[in-house]
């Protein structure tokens, strides 16, 4: 089924060539790190790419459906605050706090589609504004002081493992074949990515549009609330200023993976493999101990790389 | 009728601006980084509090990103444009520093550093006479971070990693600096595995260094240029569990990292009082508007903040620690 699904995949969307180049860095880390091809070493980058990579899955709908969501950075701060304060003040754990910080991120979310559906403004703006008040929110909740020193019993969701992976890493691989399902086996993923390629079409067809939208930007804050969990979990922290500009990464990711910028085209392999090409340049340039000056030019060369390559192929978009 | 109401209306504005003008009296604006971070709050309640005291009219204004330059550009004019007895300023870059003294020091406005770090000789050629000038030595602050972990060491080469914040803050690279020199000329045998920037990021530097373990698992210390980094750090190492083995050193001395050293999940934290920064900008501040300028470049006293100090309450810093 899902072979199948991966194969169409790589002939729609420029996602062989996203694969191919996540190989070749894989490569040459291995050849240069022998620390790099270990098990504990390929778990802790599916760990390190937990927050993100939950993030993209959101964003993958909302860039399916044409739209941009510039919040999804702040509204995972905001989820991570109320769900340490939650934890440090009501004495909340596990399940308890997933629902408070999907319910921030979902509220966020409605808010945001809401607010484009009733305005008509592009979804830049409208999130833009959204990603100021979230974190503005999320700072005002904490008085700029990040809630830290939870309990025992919270920070140890980021300990636990099944099958050498960690509970983040599974969450985010959960969420990612959450993400996929109903990209590929529901109505509205068809929809959402229907809605991407043209809204008049759409229209045209009796869709619900509004609906749709507010429905897409619910699921992506929903996203957003679950990687603000993975984040307390990680961090032991509820903090205001996560993630500063962790939604270009995020869409960077998307984008990365094949999804067309402008909507209609998108997978959610390609958002995994977008998002492991950047947890692994990560990874590979901090086992090799190179100096943040290179650092940065390295992830600058890469992503040029990466967008070249997309030129050869099945599919040169 | 209307010429009438315009009148009373101009009149009232007019007594409504001398008004303003009147209370101008002894007044004095800081233009401070993003009060997002912790460690600026402190310095504006140190501010606040010394202002109560020796009545003084202190207003404190703060850009909302400090990564965005031109924000403290036009932060840096507003706060000219209130015509303050002194400005005192602190941004994230010299040039832009520089830039605001010097446009004050035109408008026949007193000028202040707080917690910033400029050479006297880009001082000079800038031609600004600063009034005062108040804050951490960060070259300091770092050496004074690698003597603690030279005291902590059993080791013949402790394997060293370095979490450096945003990369162009002259603050990260002096405590940088000053820690790599004085580890080198006390303990040159030692190995920095890597020196790389987490951007202040809790995430980052928590990546970084669970990534660090896996290439060296003999990891023997971590410093890092802030307590946030620092406690992304500790938790990676919690993760790891080698609590026993890394010992983590920040910098700041901020409430969560106090929680973690006393926890005894953070091993130490080197503190800069930054509540007694404040207070002491506007001391001086009230000795130049007293006509006693004192021109001097004071620096506050440093504390390594760990688990025994901050549980026998005995040194007599731990008071403007907030």
């Amino acid at each position: 089924m899902f072979a199948k699904e991966f194969l169409r995949d790589i002939n729609k969307t420029s996602l062989l060539q996203c694969i191919v180049f996540l190989l070749a860095m894989c490569l040459f880390f291995a050849l240069n790190s022998s620390a790099f091809i270990s098990p504990i070493n390929l778990c802790n980058i599916l760990t390190a790419s937990s927050v993100i990579g939950l993030m993209a899955v959101g964003a993958t709908f909302v860039i399916a459906s044409g739209c941009i969501d510039l919040a999804a950075a702040s509204i995972m701060a905001l989820s991570s605050v109320t769900c340490a304060w939650a934890a440090q003040n009501l004495h909340y754990d596990g399940l308890a706090l997933v629902g408070i910080a999907v319910a921030t991120g979902a509220l966020c979310g409605l808010t945001s589609g809401f607010l484009i559906n009733f305005t008509k403004a592009p979804s830049f703006i409208i999130t833009l504004g959204m990603l100021s008040i979230s974190r503005a929110l999320a700072f005002i909740l904490t008085g700029g002081i990040p809630i830290y020193g939870l309990e025992e019993r919270v920070t140890k969701i980021a300990e636990m493992q099944w099958f050498g992976l960690s509970l983040p890493a599974l969450i985010m691989l959960g969420g990612m074949l959450v993400g996929y399902l109903l990209l590929t086996r529901t109505r509205f993923g068809a929809h959402s990515l229907l809605l991407g390629d043209s809204q008049a079409a759409s229209e045209a067809m009796g869709l619900r549009v509004p609906l749709l939208r507010l429905a897409i930007f619910v699921l992506a804050g929903c996203f957003s609330g679950l990687a603000g969990f993975i984040f307390m979990a990680r961090t032991n922290s509820g903090d205001p200023s996560a993630g500063m500009n962790y939604e270009l990464t995020v869409i960077t990711a998307v984008v990365l993976g094949g999804a067309n910028l402008f909507g209609g085209r998108a997978t959610i392999f390609g958002t995994l493999a977008g998002v492991l090409c950047l947890g692994v340049l990560q990874n590979g340039l901090n086992l090799m101990a190179i100096s943040t000056f290179y650092q940065t030019l390295f992830i600058g060369i890469v992503l040029i790389l990466a967008s070249l390559l997309r030129r050869f192929g099945p599919n040169n978009g | 009728m209307f010429a009438k109401r315009a009148l009373l209306f101009l009149c009232l504005f007019a007594g409504l601006m001398i008004n303003v003008g009147a209370q101008a009296a002894n007044r004095c604006v800081f233009v401070l980084p993003s009060l997002a971070n912790p460690y600026w709050q402190t310095v504006k309640l140190g501010i606040e509090d010394a202002a109560k005291e020796n009545e003084i009219e202190a207003t404190v204004l703060s850009v909302v990103n400090d990564q965005a330059k031109e924000e403290f550009v036009n932060l840096c004019q507003t706060a000219i444009s209130q015509n303050p007895d002194i400005l005192v300023v602190c941004t994230t870059a010299d040039s832009i520093t520089l830039r605001c003294l010097h446009e004050a020091q035109n408008h026949h406005i007193k000028v202040g550093l707080l917690d910033t770090v400029i050479s006297d000789a880009a001082i000079k050629k800038a031609g600004i006479k600063l009034s005062f000038s108040v804050g951490t030595d960060n070259v300091k602050l770092g050496e004074k971070a690698a003597q603690f972990v030279v005291s902590q060491n059993k080791l013949a080469t402790p394997k060293i990693l370095i979490l450096e914040g945003v990369i162009g803050n002259t603050c990260n690279a002096c405590r940088v600096s000053g820690f790599k020199q004085e580890l080198t000329k006390k303990l040159p045998k030692a190995k920095i595995v890597n020196s790389v920037s987490a951007e202040w990021d809790r995430l980052k530097a928590l990546n970084i260094t669970a990534d660090t373990l896996n290439r060296t698992p003999d990891l023997n210390f971590v410093f890092a240029a802030n307590d946030t980094m620092a406690l992304g750090a500790v938790e990676a190492i919690r993760l790891a569990k080698k609590n026993n083995q890394v010992m983590v050193v920040g910098v700041d001395g901020i409430a969560d990292a106090r929680k973690a050293i006393t926890a005894g999940r953070l091993t130490a934290s080197v503190a800069q009082f930054p509540y007694l920064i404040g207070k002491r900008s506007i001391e001086l501040a009230k000795e130049c508007l007293h006509g006693q300028c004192s021109q001097k470049d004071e620096k506050t006293p440093l504390l390594v903040l760990t688990k025994n100090v901050l549980e026998s309450h005995r040194d007599p810093l731990l008071k403007y620690v907030r």
